[in-house]
């Protein structure tokens, strides 16, 4: 019955996105299958550096080695880089320096945390779950930052820090709202 | 990522609705009616009668012939085609139930407009809100009407009920 329901779920599918592409325009209904689109193992071989380096982050993370979590993220930013930096490149690139800050502010380092978010923010100039990312960490970044001058002592500081923190919270949340609102259509009229 | 097997997951059981839906119909349930039987021919002819036309309309054959035994009559009534349910009206289960599926058909038909990776995109994004939502109220729990905590939560709940239009979070 499951495999039923699964090549039923295939075949529905298939079907559907296949003939819905070609019952408004003239495109071939799956170019992507028609054409047999290559795949650049360039950029395969940098997502799966990626997945493992993120991966190695993780462990040392746990074990409060950030010093070493940042190394190793940073060693992917310096590359090889597959060719054109295509856009999931790109992705890649600004969610690893978006980590890397949450890691430095982590460490104290809050001015390296903020080169590596306006450096994301470079390579992610659209609305995308990136962008609106790499505000979050901002956000965070800022708010530690406050914490951390509160402590010192330096309320003024502290509260302008905080305030960039709630602004940068505010404006990620204004990319997200966006990016949600392009990918689901609202109501039929 | 997250959502991609609970997304796969929630298409197959989408596309088993669907498969009912456009199924049912060929069953027999709401969809385009069998051929009607045709007009006995008017030959005159008492064997050109076939069995069916008699069976399913009770039709004397005229005064010379015999009226059936009771129990043949029972027998015969018992296997008449239902009325149409244009006649008789839908009962209040089956409204209920073809509002339920046309429900589910239109949330399935949302669901297959959107590929994995974008209910997987809509999921993250929100996920996001969530976190800079609970931050700002932790920062300025204000929850007056025009204060930054309530702005963030009603963005938040917009938000939310729009991503659950296309998918589940």
């Amino acid at each position: 019955m499951r495999l039923f329901r699964f090549a039923l779920a295939l075949v529905a599918l298939g079907t559907l996105s296949c003939s819905r592409a070609s019952s408004h325009d003239e495109r071939p209904a799956c170019p992507e299958l028609d054409a047999g689109r290559p795949v650049d193992p360039a950029l395969l071989a940098f997502l799966s550096r990626a997945r493992s380096a993120h991966h190695v982050a993780d462990g040392l993370e746990e074990q409060k080695q950030l010093d070493r979590a940042v190394a190793v993220l940073e060693e992917l930013l310096k590359g090889p880089l597959p060719g054109g930096q295509p856009t999931e490149v790109r992705e890649v690139l600004s969610d690893t320096r978006a980590r890397i800050a949450d890691l430095e502010s982590q460490r104290g380092r809050f001015e390296e945390a903020e080169r590596h978010l306006q450096q994301g923010l470079d390579l992610a100039r659209e609305t995308t779950y990136f962008r609106g990312h790499l505000y979050e960490v901002r956000g965070l970044v800022e708010e530690r930052r406050s914490k951390e001058l509160s402590a010192k002592g330096d309320k003024g500081a502290a509260e302008t820090a905080k305030q960039r923190a709630l602004g940068a919270f505010e404006e990620s949340m204004k990319i997200q709202e966006q990016v949600i609102k392009n990918t689901v259509p609202g109501d039929k009229p | 990522m997250p959502g991609g097997r609970s997304g796969s997951v929630r298409s197959t059981v989408a596309l088993a609705a669907l498969a009912f839906l456009f199924g049912a119909p060929a069953c027999g349930g709401s969809g385009a009616p069998a051929q009607a039987p045709s007009a006995p021919a008017e030959t005159g002819e008492p064997g050109t009668t076939t069995p069916e036309t008699q069976q399913g309309y009770g039709q004397p054959s005229g005064g010379a012939a015999p009226s059936p035994a009771p129990a043949a009559t029972e027998s015969m009534d018992q296997r008449f085609a239902e009325p149409p349910a244009e006649a008789v009206g839908p009962s209040e289960g089956a409204a209920t139930s073809l509002e339920r599926a046309l429900g589910e058909l239109d949330r399935a038909e949302r669901e297959l407009g959107l590929a994995g990776s974008d209910c997987s995109v809509v999921c993250k994004a929100l996920g996001s809100m969530q976190r800079a939502t609970e931050r700002i109220c932790s920062l300025a729990p204000d929850t007056s009407a025009d204060g930054r905590c309530r702005r963030a939560r009603d963005r938040l709940g917009a938000a939310e009920g729009r991503a659950q239009r296309g998918c589940k979070c």
